[in-house]
């Protein structure tokens, strides 16, 4: 009795971790979708630090996607953990540069809620590294537990959410090739197309 | 650059998801590794370095 009890906790343990981590992608996906309707939609075009910031929220669905096609492990935890504080580390700096109001510096893109992008990062990248702290303390490590089984209904949600930012990723780039071309970004227009 | 990051993401996402993780995995660090020496050269100015003097008090 006591053995079926610990067998169905730990499914049920298996289970939580996976929806947690589909549930982080899903939401860093939200975000950069986000990003690209301001982008594409309202014309606020990303500066350099802005793009480094999506560059990040990629890094740290690299690690989460991971475990979707290669196993749980807390290698890509620490993948996305890595990506999670270079996030912070540069909306922090952007923020820093833009919190004194001065000749050539304003924040980028109109504000959301009141918050600008880069403080939306903070906000952003905290919430990242809470999660994983979160989810270190409650559900615990998953090192080694098996990926979802691709022709399960949860496999195939997480390879749809997956290959929806890989397709993000490869949009970015094509964005960044015509706004940057070879030298450096600038919000003011896209460099290919002047 | 900026280009070759996202080229080196996009190349890493895809390489994961087609079970190339050792390509992946250098590819992803190495994005890394040019994302910061970018990110470095962008907030360093010829005139205060890396010192941010607008916010002293």
């Amino acid at each position: 009795m006591r053995a079926l009890a610990r067998k169905r906790l730990e499914a049920l343990r298996f289970l939580l971790n996976e929806v947690y981590t589909l549930g982080m992608m899903a939401v860093i996906a939200a975000v950069l979708s986000t990003a690209m309707v301001m982008q594409y939609a309202y014309g606020e075009l990303p500066c350099p630090l802005c793009l480094l910031q999506r560059f990040a929220m990629l890094g740290v669905c690299f690690g989460l996607m991971q475990n979707f096609r290669n196993g749980f492990s807390d290698r890509n935890l620490g993948y996305s953990l890595l990506f999670s504080v270079f996030l912070l580390i540069v909306s922090v700096r952007q923020t820093l540069l833009d919190i004194y109001p001065r000749p050539g510096h304003a924040y980028v893109g109109s504000a959301v809620l009141g918050l600008h992008m880069p403080v939306w990062s903070i906000i952003i990248a905290l919430a990242l590294i809470s999660a994983f702290a979160v989810k270190l303390c409650v559900i615990g490590t998953e090192d080694g537990a098996s990926p979802p089984s691709p022709k399960s209904a949860f496999g195939r949600v997480a390879a749809v959410l997956s290959l929806y930012v890989i397709a993000l990723a490869l949009v970015n780039f094509g964005s960044v090739v015509v706004q940057c071309g070879h030298g450096e970004c600038h919000t003011t227009g896209y460099a290919l197309l002047k | 650059m900026m280009a070759v990051i996202f080229a080196m993401i996009s190349a890493a996402l895809l390489a994961g998801w087609f079970g190339r993780r050792l390509i992946a995995i250098i590819l992803v660090l190495v994005s890394l590794l040019f994302a910061v020496h970018l990110f470095l050269w962008e907030i360093h100015s010829p005139e205060y370095g890396f010192r941010m003097p607008w916010i002293q008090t």
